[in-house]
């Protein structure tokens, strides 16, 4: 026998023992308790709902969300208690919803929106004249824009429609929550007549202080039909504390045979060009490489971003740090700074402080958990059902306005754990650069350079036009250089961000076409606004290659016209071994830690 | 079971406990040298999964993801505890005979399962657990790496140092 079998039987044959009568007992007492709270819960929502299908009537505005994603891809189960009434939507070959949204002090905002689970088509019309039509099969997306008479094709925004659901499924299960949990909610169900139809009405009132009334009261009011339990109508109405009117929503619904199947039956022009935005298989390819690569990221740590900033002088000095704990789906994040009336002009007594921290996550973590020296910005916990967020008044180093309190805890079936700092993506938002929600001067395209060549890195372009760069005036960013190692698991190791003067963009792009001019003139002068780098990286212990630290390099423009360099770095502290706090997921503990 | 509980059925994990308890017990008290201590975590395990039955969906084997909550717990109870079971190499302490097997041989039994017990307490947490879950649980070494979140290198390395001690201490004795 192998040395190793005779460990096998060793252990196989005395290690076996039996659960006790004791533990038989507490588990049972925990599963019968578990079924009373079931029946409870039941017993509450039958009070005030009849049939499954009547859930319709209040989910009703997110049903066209939640199905534009079941119908994309079948392997998500639509997880908010909506499977049997997306099934009843599923038999309805049209949905058809006419909104109206408005804020105090802002214009009513119309629209009209089409679903249908049988074609996997959406199509939106809007107040403005702009519609847009979306065929999930295809992948394709259409949006009209009446000012310049173009259409533009690009891919479904996924990551948009998710979000979209998420924060639905959101607003569903609070009001669930909210109708089980709070005695101060008033519901009431009557039966009316509406166009000349039997409808069942229930109304809900959230009183102020509910979780759900956090801006004052709320009035929600669902109908549906008495006869098909197909919602009809949905509206909510927010009112401030003094009773004021903040906002509303009000949507009527119907299930018409046909409805809209390509963008010029929503009135578009058939003169309107189209402009394909979507792009290259190829690119597309690397996209998707990218986001492969993230799904192997660890999924539980604890890290810590250091945040550095250069002085003119060539100092350095560590202002701000942001922790992280992360467990798969739960997160617990905290960002601390300096406070401003321990430092003031006070450099080189932080640098003294900061020379303390040392270079392990272990000495830094415990420098930055000191609270002599520091204070909280703001934090924020996901314990896998619930996210609580905390926002402080502080005074912060740099001048910041300090912002009221405000503690809030709302349930977020899908929140997915913060990106330390857009690290696998040289500190930039990478869903922003590849983001399928392209306008219509956007267009990513693979190029080689020089400084791929030399690195071996994948280099894709964005040029744009967008007028609402933050840090010129009479200048758009014009373009955007993303390079990707596919050695390092993909990881974005640089982004360059170019900067182009109105009047020389104009000589680039073609107003009246709408597009870049074919042989732009590679004399016109740019500017190299912005560098993000990942300059050093390191790898987990498994192996994941992840940036240690990124340098942001920045040009901005000063009041007096003179350009100014300035330059960041975040240093991140990873570690996927050390095994987190017992309570670090308790909402309790969270509480008491930022008293 | 599995499908019976997704769906949220709560008898579902009466009869999961039924058929894995023993199991489980035995895992954890292999682990913690305490019964009570393990049964602590194995009923840890099972007060999450009824808080979390609405959200949690078990797509992978059933088994070995109660195997891997309970290694979890009980990782998670062996750190929080201030004092943890010592055993002694040197311990002659041997039980008294309580099986129906014939005294020498229920004596011999005891004794083998108690310098078993002692052994694997010698070892370092990391090492006894991967060796457990290897030997008494049946897990492969990816699983093993997974539910530990750490590379499947790391994870034969520590069964590699677990195995080694193991059978130096038992060497002469049982082995």
């Amino acid at each position: 026998m192998r040395p190793t079998d005779k460990i096998d039987k060793l252990i196989k044959n005395n290690l076996k023992t039996s659960a006790s009568p004791q533990l038989d007992s507490r588990i049972d007492a925990l599963i019968s308790n578990a079924e009373k709270t079931q029946t409870q819960t039941s017993n509450i929502w039958r009070t005030i709902m009849k049939t499954k299908t009547a859930r319709l009537a209040i989910a009703a505005v997110l049903l066209i969300a939640v199905l534009s994603l079941t119908i994309m891809d079948k392997t998500v189960s639509p997880a908010y208690a909506l499977e049997q009434s997306l099934e009843a939507m599923k038999n309805e070959t049209w949905m058809h919803m006419v909104p109206y949204s408005q804020m105090k002090g802002a214009e009513t905002v119309f629209g009209e929106n089409w679903f249908s689970a049988t074609h996997g088509i959406e199509a939106i019309k809007r107040g403005d004249g702009s519609c847009g039509i979306s065929y999930f099969d295809k992948d394709e997306s259409y949006s009209y824009d009446p000012a310049t008479e173009t259409i533009t094709l690009s891919l479904v925004n996924k990551a948009n429609i998710i979000s979209r659901t998420n924060s639905y499924g959101d607003l569903f299960n609070n009001i669930i929550d909210t109708l089980n949990e709070h005695a101060g909610t008033e519901i009431t169900k009557t039966a009316e007549v509406q166009n000349g139809k039997n409808v069942i009405a229930i109304e809900v009132k959230v009183p102020k202080g509910d979780p759900l009334g956090s801006i004052g009261t709320e009035h929600w009011l669902f109908t549906m039909d008495e006869d098909s339990y197909l919602p009809t109508r949905m509206k909510l109405q927010g009112y401030d504390e003094d009773g004021e009117f903040v906002e509303v929503f009000d949507a009527a619904f119907d299930y018409p045979n046909n409805g809209p199947m390509d963008i010029y039956e929503l009135g578009v022009p058939k003169t309107a060009k189209i402009i394909d935005k979507r792009p290259t298989m190829e690119v597309q390819t690397i996209i998707t490489n990218y986001h492969v690569a993230r799904e192997n990221d660890p999924q539980r740590y604890t890290a810590l971003v250091l945040y550095t900033r250069s002085n003119a002088d060539g100092s350095e000095v560590a202002d701000e740090a942001t922790i992280y704990y992360v467990d798969g789906n739960k997160f617990r994040r905290e960002q601390l700074s300096i406070k401003s009336d321990t430092v003031t002009s006070q450099r080189k007594a932080r640098l003294g402080l900061e020379t303390k921290m040392g270079d392990s996550l272990e000495s830094i973590l415990e420098w930055w958990t000191n609270r002599e020296h520091l204070s909280h910005r703001n934090a924020e916990m996901y314990d896998g059902e619930y996210k609580y967020q905390v926002h402080r008044n502080l005074n912060v180093t740099g001048g910041f306005k300090s912002r009221k309190e405000k503690n809030t805890k709302t349930r977020n079936r899908n929140s997915k754990p913060p990106n330390l700092h857009n690290m696998y993506t040289a500190g930039a938002q990478f869903m922003q650069f590849i983001s399928n929600d392209v306008t219509k001067e956007q267009k990513i395209t693979l190029i080689e350079n020089d400084y791929s060549r030399q690195n071996g890195l994948i280099c894709l372009q964005r040029i744009e036009a967008d007028r609402r760069y933050p840090f010129m005036r009479n200048g758009r960013r014009y373009k955007r250089l993303c390079y990707i190692d596919p050695g390092k698991d993909y990881i974005c190791r640089r982004i360059e961000e170019y900067f182009i003067q109105d009047e020389l963009w104009k000589k680039m792009y073609n107003d009246a076409d709408n597009c870049m001019i074919k042989n732009p003139d590679p004399t016109l002068e740019y500017t190299m606004l912005q560098i993000r780098e990942s300059t050093r990286l390191s790898q987990t212990e498994d192996d994941r290659w992840y940036p240690k630290k990124i340098e942001t390099r920045t040009t901005t423009q000063r009041d007096n016209g003179i350009l100014q360099n300035s330059t960041a770095t975040w240093t991140i502290y990873l570690d996927t071994q050390r095994q987190l706090p017992e309570d670090i997921f308790d909402s309790d503990a969270f509480s008491k830690y930022l008293e | 079971m599995m499908i019976r509980f997704n769906r949220g059925d709560t008898h579902a994990l009466r009869d999961i406990y039924t058929l894995y308890k023993n199991e489980l017990v035995s895992l954890a008290r292999a682990l913690l040298h305490d019964k009570t201590i393990a049964e602590d975590a194995v009923h840890d395990v099972f007060a999450k999964l009824i808080a979390k039955q609405e959200t949690l969906k078990i797509t992978s084997n059933l088994r070995s993801y109660l195997l891997t909550a309970v290694a979890n717990a009980a990782r998670r109870r062996y750190r929080s505890d201030k004092g943890h079971p010592e055993l002694s190499l040197d311990a002659a302490n041997v039980p008294e005979i309580e099986s129906n097997n014939p005294p020498q041989s229920a004596a011999i039994s005891d004794e083998q399962k108690q310098l078993l017990e002692i052994a694997l307490a010698a070892l370092p947490y990391e090492q006894r657990e991967v060796v457990l879950l290897r030997h008494f649980s049946d897990l492969k070494f990816k699983t093993i790496a997974s539910m530990q979140n750490i590379s499947i290198n790391t994870v034969m390395g520590r069964y590699r140092y677990g195995l080694d001690k193991l059978r130096s201490l038992l060497n002469g004795e049982l082995l």
